[in-house]
């Protein structure tokens, strides 16, 4: 049974993570949303990085802190209190581009590239989905053929995450189309010196504004034979494996949306004055917030369940998925109570409750659909 | 009672802070018996000040001589005050807060192995024995504290809420006596001075004036402050900033009021286009009246202020601007 | 190099204070933070040590622990539960002699609560070794140390051997976070307690909350002709129209 009691080492984590999110991520959170300021967002991942937190969960010998799941959620919890757009960078640069090599690569890769990833010198991506290929993996479109030490790539992908600034792309292909998911191989790829490779639209989203999301063309892309991610064949394993840590990088990023409303529209209703007393007096009011804190505090605990599972080496497939869909469900509900609480003026951008509500939606949906979740936990329980 | 007053004099008019000591000094005992000794760095315009003087009862004045224009050591005045002390029996010794004094009196008070009280407030005397007033944790605090009447070295806050009439003395001595003590510097240097850069002066100095505005992030830029200096050059008022306006570079640290930049004591604190955060308003919180701008009707400063406009500073303040001129 | 950094804990500058919390100190006091930081900006070999002082009325280590986050090298807490600054000088420096041979002594000119910046100058004393007060900043070069200065009049450049001791008037404005690695390695630091008992010389200080009430005359829905009406009434109730008119001629005949 894990302990409910964080160490002071974890309390100082959370501490600093929360310090340098009210001091340098808040004060331009709003204005980077609105301006689609996405560099601004890689520029504090840097900073993020300067700090040792762009690799919590790698070990130490590879330039990460050497700490798991449990402090990568930690942080994940007071940094999208505040800006959910660069904690979904944080979270894709972590679990989706990162992990991959970390999980399946050999040790040239793993010494090449990950130094670099874990300080934040580089930052990383993930292209698995495609205009046709989105909860169905393999319908993928996208073709890997090897020539002499290079393999070619050929394709559309999209909705990459940190795709025109990341220095490593996790990309998926068909290596032997007509196998099926046995087909698909995982390639490392260095967009910014790799020639054959397009960043053609910036998706114009309702939310997470603030972070970027490329449909990428790559035509002929020169990848050495080198950066194959482990082996033919492997690569749909990969990409599932990938995308259950992921999905507790999300859980934590869902539930600091939740609760970066919830305190927001807490303090609120303490000063906002109705019927000659502040609305929290009034049983309506907060009933809804206490609705709030009890979907928070779930959500929290199979988040951190998930997380502690992981680190402990034990199969964490299932708790992730149930963390996911939990976690995105509460977020939505939670964001869009509390502009309920605000009332007329929380649908406005004098208060960030709006921002959160439109930042919940995706949450929902990327990183495998909440569908997908069920799929995934009706198969496991129905076995 | 001997009591020894260092006086960081610099005009060549008795400055205000200086008459306070004075007064300080001769309230400081119930009874009449006690000399008045005086040291002060030389400076020519000094020498007129024997005048202004007679109104106290000084039995001498010191006059530190430095004719060479050395460095001035704080640890080698303290030496000088030390003998001083030896020579002249002295049992209290008073000091303003300037910078410089700040850097002898704790020195001191160890050698002498006499008690050190800075910042006081106010003093009261009880039973042959005095009570300081020091105010703490940004002004929110009051600490007050018992000693007897010797081996003190303490120093005043200037504007300091006076607790007895101040009285004037007749002067016992027609011709104060004065005599010079020569700074020595041929002993071992410290350190050496590179360079010095002149603070850049202050019209009206914050620490002193009796009206300041203070300035807060609703200026939006820096070329705004045109308009408040131009009240300033009004009302004679000091200007003050707040720590989002040093944090933005607009202007420097030292004009900081707060916590952490400079406690005042003005009589009117003028808040404008500043949102009271707690640890600015500790900073003026001993002002007599605060009156404040600010568009934003939920500002904290208006909770501390005595009369409050929400309004655009950029509408009211040159009307009043206008109504002052025309007084 | 020997870094000594003298830091201490104080109550929180945002909090409301009350006679019950008073005694609830949980910051670094940022001026001694900025010291810190200076240290660690001076520290430039691997074997170089930034020994910190901390005088505490309890054992707690959590303040000491922060301390060692931010730059530390090895910690000394001194438990002491007496008030009087001469006391807690002469305790550091028997303290800081027990260190031997030291660079550098730093630390914050005062307690960002309770003005009364005396201890530095109590350990000059009694350590006889320079002191530069009012420091802004500090950099070493060629076995000098350079040190920017504030005085009254103006702000001096001084160079000054080692060793020496230095209280900076500047509190921290860009705050240094503790990385991920600074976290996890405070934990492998060494950490010293001293105990020390009370002595005759405690002083007796009475403590009362300060509150200053306000007339709390606030308006609202006012033009700016009104606004400045009102301001001028209100300059008159309190005796200051009269003094303003005396003030503003006195300027404009100084013209």
């Amino acid at each position: 049974m894990y302990s409910l009691k964080f160490t002071e080492e974890q309390e100082r984590i959370c501490q600093m993570v929360k310090d340098f999110s009210l001091n340098e991520v808040a004060p331009g959170a709003k204005e980077r949303d609105i301006n689609g300021d996405f560099l601004g967002t890689r520029d504090l991942l840097k900073k993020m990085g300067k700090l040792g937190l762009m690799g919590i969960p790698y070990d130490k010998k590879y330039g990460g802190a050497g700490l798991g799941y449990l402090e990568y959620a930690l942080a994940g919890f007071e940094l999208n209190k505040v800006d959910a757009s660069l904690g979904i960078s944080y979270s894709v640069h972590i679990s989706l581009g990162t992990g991959p090599i970390y999980n399946f690569g050999n040790e040239e890769q793993k010494q090449k590239y990950l130094p670099k990833l874990c300080s934040g010198e580089y930052i990383a991506a993930f292209g698995l989905t495609e205009p046709c290929a989105g909860s169905d993996a393999s319908a993928s479109q996208c073709t890997a053929v090897k020539k002499g030490d290079k393999y070619i790539l050929n394709g559309t992908k999209c909705f990459t995450t940190n795709g025109e600034f990341a220095d490593v792309i996790v990309v998926f292909a068909m290596t032997n189309p007509e196998l099926g998911t046995k087909g698909i191989s995982a390639f490392i790829v260095e967009p910014k010196n790799y020639p054959g490779i397009k960043f053609i639209k910036r998706e114009a989203k309702m939310g997470i504004r603030a972070s970027v999301q490329n449909v990428i063309e790559m035509e002929n892309l020169e990848v050495p034979v080198e950066n194959l991610l482990g082996q033919e064949g492997k690569g749909f394993k990969i990409a599932m494996a990938t995308l259950d840590c992921g999905r507790i990088g999300v859980a934590a990023h869902a539930v600091g949306i939740a609760k970066g409303a919830y305190e927001y529209a807490l303090n609120y209703s303490k000063e906002r004055v109705q019927f000659g007393k502040p609305i929290s007096k009034l049983q309506v009011i907060a009933f809804k917030l206490a609705d709030m804190y009890n979907k928070i505090e779930a959500a929290e605990a199979v988040t951190l369940k998930a997380a502690w599972t992981k680190d402990e080496h034990a199969p964490y497939s299932i708790p992730a998925a149930v963390a996911k869909l939990t976690a995105t469900n509460v977020a939505m509900e939670v964001t869009t109570e509390a502009v309920q609480v605000l009332g007329g003026t929380g649908f406005t951008m004098d208060h960030p409750v709006e921002r959160m509500m439109r930042d919940a939606k995706i949450t929902q949906i990327y990183e495998g659909t909440n569908e997908i979740q069920k799929l995934v936990i009706s198969g496991a329980i129905l076995r | 009672m001997n009591i020894l007053i260092y006086l960081n004099q610099k005009n060549n008019y008795l400055s205000d802070y200086s008459k306070e000591l004075l007064n300080i000094a001769s309230n400081l005992t119930k009874n009449k018996d006690f000399n008045i000794y005086l040291v002060s760095l030389y400076s020519e315009s000094l020498k007129n000040l024997k005048d202004d003087l007679k109104n106290w009862n000084i039995k001498k004045i010191f006059f530190i001589l430095n004719k060479d224009n050395y460095y001035i050591y704080p640890t080698k005045i303290s030496h000088i005050l030390t003998s001083l002390k030896k020579d002249l029996d002295i049992d209290i010794i008073i000091m303003g807060n300037s910078l410089f004094e700040l850097d002898i009196a704790p020195y001191l008070s160890m050698r002498l192995e006499f008690d050190y009280i800075p910042n006081i407030s106010s003093f009261f005397l009880e039973n042959n024995q005095i009570i300081f007033d020091r105010l703490i944790y940004g002004t929110k605090a009051l600490e007050k504290s018992t000693y007897n009447l010797k081996n003190l070295v303490c120093i005043f806050n200037n504007n300091i809420n006076k607790n007895q009439p101040w009285k004037i003395h007749a002067n016992k001595y027609n011709n104060i006596p004065i005599d010079f003590i020569n700074y020595k510097s041929n002993e071992n240097i410290l350190y050496e001075l590179k360079n010095q850069v002149l603070k850049k002066q202050k019209k009206h100095p914050l620490e002193t004036s009796k009206i300041v505005i203070g300035v807060g992030k609703g200026i939006q830029n820096p070329e705004n402050f045109q308009l408040i200096e131009n009240l300033a050059n009004i009302l004679g008022a000091g200007i003050g900033v707040t720590r989002s306006v040093v944090d933005h570079g607009w202007r420097p640290e030292y004009e900081k009021i707060g916590q952490t930049g400079k406690i005042i004591k003005p009589d009117l604190y003028i808040a404008i286009g500043l949102s009271g955060a707690m640890q600015h308003v500790a900073g003026v919180k001993q002002a007599r009246h605060i009156l404040s701008i600010n568009n934003n009707p939920n500002a904290e400063i208006f909770k501390y202020s005595d009369l409050g406009i929400v309004g655009d500073l950029f509408e009211i303040i040159p009307k009043l601007i206008t109504y002052l001129n025309h007084l | 190099m020997k870094i000594i950094v003298i830091a201490n804990e104080t109550f929180p500058t945002d909090q409301n204070l009350t006679l019950e919390n008073i005694n609830e100190k949980k910051i670094l006091n940022p001026y001694d933070e900025f010291a810190i930081q200076k240290a660690s900006e001076i520290k430039n070999h691997k074997n170089d040590e930034i020994i910190i002082f901390m005088i505490s009325k309890s054992d707690n280590l959590y303040c000491l622990k922060t301390c060692l986050g931010l730059g530390g090298t090895s910690g000394n807490l001194i438990i002491f539960k007496g008030n009087n600054p001469k006391d807690l000088a002469a305790i550091l420096v028997k303290e800081i002699k027990k260190q031997g041979t030291f660079d550098l002594i730093l630390t914050g000119e005062q307690d960002v609560n309770n003005p009364r910046g005396d201890i530095p100058y109590m350990i000059n004393s009694l350590l006889d070794v320079p002191l530069i007060s009012h420091c802004l900043d500090i950099h070493y070069s060629n076995n000098k140390l350079i040190c920017k200065k504030e005085t009254d009049d103006f702000l001096e450049e001084i160079s000054i051997n080692l060793p020496c001791i230095i209280s900076f008037r500047k509190n921290v404005y860009e705050p240094k976070y503790p990385s991920i690695n600074d976290i996890m390695s405070i934990n492998e630091k060494p950490i010293f307690l001293n105990y020390y008992n009370k002595s005759e010389n405690n002083l007796y200080l009475k403590l009362k909350i300060y509150n200053v009430k306000r007339q709390n005359k606030i308006y609202k829905n006012i033009d700016s002709d009104k606004a400045v009406k009102k301001i001028s009434t209100y300059l008159d109730e309190w005796g200051l129209n009269g003094g303003l008119y005396e003030y503003i001629n006195l300027f404009k005949s100084k013209k």
